[in-house]
């Protein structure tokens, strides 16, 4: 049953009024409409109606350690299972290089970052910044670019390297370069006087086999992120997105809120995925990380990406067909879209039901959009007219200089990044054994991460500062139940 | 008013009444819901059941007792595979590799039974102490430990330079590094290294001895390090495990959960190993894609084994350590259904085990007979995973089994 109204009614001490009121409102629903939008299914469990505590709607599954995110939304069909499974399987595991014995699975590189989805996506969380200077990067990897001569403004591929750092690469042909990633510790207090201690990262990029790298290069790192409900997200109606959008902050509270458009000169698609909302789709995203991470060619990239100069990347052996076939891709598609999200664990805890409070008060949820109802996904019925709980708006805000990588993306500027959604947020540790948060994960835990915020989220991360320590602590205690 | 609904309802930032209504209005609209729809349910299943304490408790000590037998045999067996491994390695011949090779097949089946104690976060897999990554992980990409055909210098065992050392902590350290595949350690690195690649369409791998002599094959000495190694890996890990149930830590932890947690818990080792894991990544993948490397033991053939053995443990903990007796009096229908079910899957994947075809030929023969001989199992794996279920979901039990 709908039990969000816990938090709700711990503020709101007349039960009664809210009965009646909502009495005569649930006979204008019945009148109104006899489809309601409201309730969709009579079931025992989770039904289509909104319940936080399932925030994948229906599909929610039950399960927290290492599996946490692996599962299929519960509620799909015999085939979709099979696709589901076959596509775990493609996921998870190794490329090699081609011509080999292994027919399915050949192909990997020339250049890549790494030989399997499952690598930096481990169990299918999120990847893991190094843990020391040397450390090699796995399921963290650079995006770069560089300003337009012409048009400063305009960002353009690196020449004789592209749009990313790829760290590996098949026998003969050279890897780019080597990232390196290293942390100087920041420290602050809150208001109780109690300090903390921050990490921030500056890159480099060691070994470059390909000529210096331009002095004006832009670094943009970008961590391996967790794959439950990227289905949902995909579903939810562009309009449900846009009517959070305030490009202009035209209500004045500092807040934007700006979609990523990615066609020519800002028009459709609109971006959701990534961390700066630079795909618009689950089945491109899948397309360019195979193409970009593992040179895997797909019928959407059928070609290789060999920079101008790289000639033994130009020279290697290719195959006649795309490395992955278009039913591969969309069994992979499909099994990214119907990971199921966790139901969430201490839902009715006094001190989450405080956190929750506290995050509201504090406006977390102006970003952190808590629900959505999904529309129509014409393949997964598990995935459409679904109330969830993703917290997030899906779009671009203005985070603020310690955050950002001035590397613009499609329309979001150097200092702006997607809201990242929260579910599934406190299973992170049980999944990946780490707790890096932030889109390079230099964020340990949910603390940090909030004290990361800054630009439109300046004044939530103040309160935060000033807020009790047992307030702070149970919002903390609220996300990680998310 | 639904549209307006919508558009009120927390998906929207700007409209901060919209928040308060959309509450007010979902939580009538579902008390409503739930009042209708209990009279209308009550002929069949008004309210969940609950578990009874005392035979939920009683069961706990029987499923314990057979979790600590399991893990105890399977601990020998792997001692006595450690055994059998260091007389090959010490006199490598036809016939020490046969006896590790036999000595693995012990190891593996009696491993697979405790499969069933699986999959929630108990001693075998628990998110941060569980060793079964390193004790099972799978699949494993060859080339990452030796060289394989057309890479004779491939793997770990033939690149001194950049791993100088092959012991216990060096493969500790490698294992599940870099990629989910890179499996350095565990029952199928140890596979691996007796058989060999698969490269024949109707045998298990062929690996000579001889790849463990010293001037027969290159970094021999570093192979027989390697096996040596990863086998004293294996029963380390198995010694983790088995005594945190033999000492009485985990026991005590599961007995003081509520009834229903801790029967959720057993109960969702049982569906996902059959579902998911039997039915679904092990034969349901390798089916698919047509694929003879696309099987649990890709290098002894020995997955057919495997498989009966996974369900003996499922059936063993409904049967033997008498799970069906906690529902036997209330839901009395549904215990004789999975009984059955479970049997029937027991008898298919026995006859199975005597097949003149192996695992991989199966999958892909040209013979239509041998795809409905898996689709059956299959099949009837998911329907005992489907029974089990539907009768949990009547004591609200949540097992994450596909409907």
């Amino acid at each position: 049953m709908f039990k969000s109204k816990q938090s709700f009614f711990s503020r709101r001490p007349s039960l009664v009024a809210i009965y009646l009121g909502g009495l005569v409102a649930f006979l204008l629903v019945s009148v109104a409409s006899t489809s309601s939008q409201v309730v969709a299914s009579t079931s025992s469990q989770p039904m289509s109606i909104a319940n936080a505590e399932y925030p994948g709607g229906q599909g929610t599954v039950t399960q927290v350690g290492g599996r946490a995110f692996s599962l299929p939304a519960l509620g799909i069909t015999d085939e979709q299972h099979k696709a589901f499974t076959v596509g775990n399987s493609i996921f998870r595991t190794n490329w090699v290089q081609a011509p080999a014995s292994v027919t399915t699975l050949q192909g990997l590189g020339p250049l890549f970052n790494t030989r399997s989805c499952g690598s930096c996506h481990q169990q299918d969380g999120r990847g893991s910044p190094p843990r020391s200077e040397r450390d090699e990067f796995v399921g963290l990897l650079l995006r770069i670019s560089v300003p337009d001569a012409k048009d400063p403004l305009r960002m353009i591929d690196v020449p004789g390297y592209g749009d990313q750092i790829q760290s590996q690469s098949i026998l003969g042909v050279p890897a780019e370069g080597t990232p390196r990633v290293s942390y100087k510790e920041i420290t602050g207090k809150f208001s109780d006087g109690e300090t903390f201690t921050l990490l921030s990262p500056t890159y480099t990029i060691e070994n470059l086999a390909y000529g210096d790298l331009p002095k004006n290069l832009r670094i943009s790192p970008r961590l391996a992120q967790q794959l439950v409900g990227l289905g949902l997200l995909d579903t939810i109606p562009e309009a449900a997105l846009l009517a959070n959008a305030d490009p202009e902050d035209r209500d004045s509270n500092g807040i934007s809120g700006r979609p990523n458009w990615l066609g020519p000169n800002g028009t459709a698609p609109l971006g959701r995925f990534g961390w700066k909302a630079n795909k618009p789709s689950v089945l491109e995203q899948d397309a360019a990380a195979l193409l970009g991470d593992m040179g895997i060619t797909t019928p959407l990239h059928k070609n290789q990406e060999c920079r101008e100069g790289q000639v033994a990347c130009q020279k290697a052996f290719s195959l006649k067909d795309t490395e992955m076939s278009m039913q591969d891709l969309l069994r992979l598609t499909a099994y990214m879209k119907l990971l199921g999200v966790p139901k969430r664990r201490g839902f009715l805890d006094p001190e989450v039901l405080q956190g929750e409070k506290v995050f509201h008060q504090i406006q977390c949820n102006q970003c952190h959009t808590p629900s959505f109802k999904t529309g129509v996904d014409p393949e997964f019925s598990v995935l459409s007219n679904q109330w969830i709980f993703p917290y997030t708006d899906l779009l671009l805000h203005d985070m603020g200089q310690g955050l950002a990588d001035d590397r613009p993306d499609h329309q979001a500027s150097g200092r702006e990044w997607r809201t990242a959604p929260l579910w599934g947020i406190g299973l992170v540790h049980d999944v990946s054994r780490h707790d890096r948060l932030l889109h390079d994960g230099r964020a340990r835990g949910v603390k940090e991460a909030i004290l990361w915020h800054d630009g439109e989220a300046k004044s939530a991360k103040e309160e935060f500062i000033k807020l009790p320590k047992k307030d702070r602590e149970a919002l903390i205690k609220f996300v990680n139940s998310l | 008013m639904s549209t307006d609904l919508r558009q009120l309802g927390p998906g929207s930032r700007n409209a901060k009444v919209g928040w308060k209504l959309f509450y007010v209005l979902s939580f009538c609209v579902s008390t409503l819901m739930s009042v209708s729809a209990g009279a209308a349910e009550s002929k069949s299943a008004a309210k969940p059941k609950t578990l009874d304490a005392a035979e939920v408790a009683a069961f706990l000590d029987r499923y314990t007792d057979l979790v600590k037998k399991n893990y105890a045999d399977t601990l020998a067996a792997a001692k006595n595979l450690r055994d059998k491994i260091e007389g090959f390695v010490k006199a490598p011949s036809a016939e020490t590799q046969v006896a590790a090779k036999e000595a693995w097949k012990a190891a593996r089946l009696s491993y697979s039974k405790t499969e069933a104690y699986r999959f929630y976060g108990g001693p075998i897999d628990h998110a941060d102490t569980g060793p079964e990554g390193f004790i099972n992980a799978w699949p494993m990409d060859e080339s990452y430990v030796d060289s394989v055909k057309d890479l004779p210098k491939s793997g770990i065992i033939n690149d001194k330079q950049k791993f100088p050392k092959i012991d216990k902590e060096s493969l500790r350290s490698m294992n599940e590094k870099d990629g989910e595949t890179n499996i350095a350690t565990g029952y199928h690195a140890i596979e691996f290294l007796l058989w060999g690649q698969d490269l024949s369409a109707t045998g298990p791998g062929e690996r000579s001895y001889e790849d463990f002599v010293d001037g027969k094959k290159d970094n021999a000495d570093r192979r027989r390090q390697y096996l040596q190694a990863v086998t004293s890996l294996l029963v380390e890990d198995l010694e983790k495990v088995n005594s945190a149930w033999q000492d009485g830590s985990f026991p005590k932890e599961l007995k003081a959960m509520p009834p229903h947690d801790a029967i959720q818990k057993v109960m969702t080792g049982l569906t996902t190993l059959s579902f998911d894991e039997m039915a679904g990544e092990r034969m349901m993948v390798a089916l698919e894609k047509k694929d003879q490397e696309n099987e649990q033991d890709c290098f002894s053939d020995f997955s057919l084994n495997d498989l009966h053995a996974n369900q003996l443990g499922i059936l063993e903990v409904w049967q033997a350590a008498d799970l069906k007796k906690v529902f036997l009096k209330s839901e009395s229908k549904s215990v004789a259904k999975i009984s059955q079910e479970l049997s029937a899957s027991e008898k298919r994947l026995k006859s199975f085990t005597n097949f003149t075809k192996t695992f991989d030929q199966m999958v892909i023969s040209k013979d239509k007979k041998d795809r409905q001989t898996m689709e059956a199992v299959i099949k009837g794996l998911h329907s005992q995973a489907r029974s089990l279920g539907q009768m949990a979901k009547v004591y609200s039990l949540e097992l994450n089994v596909q409907e």
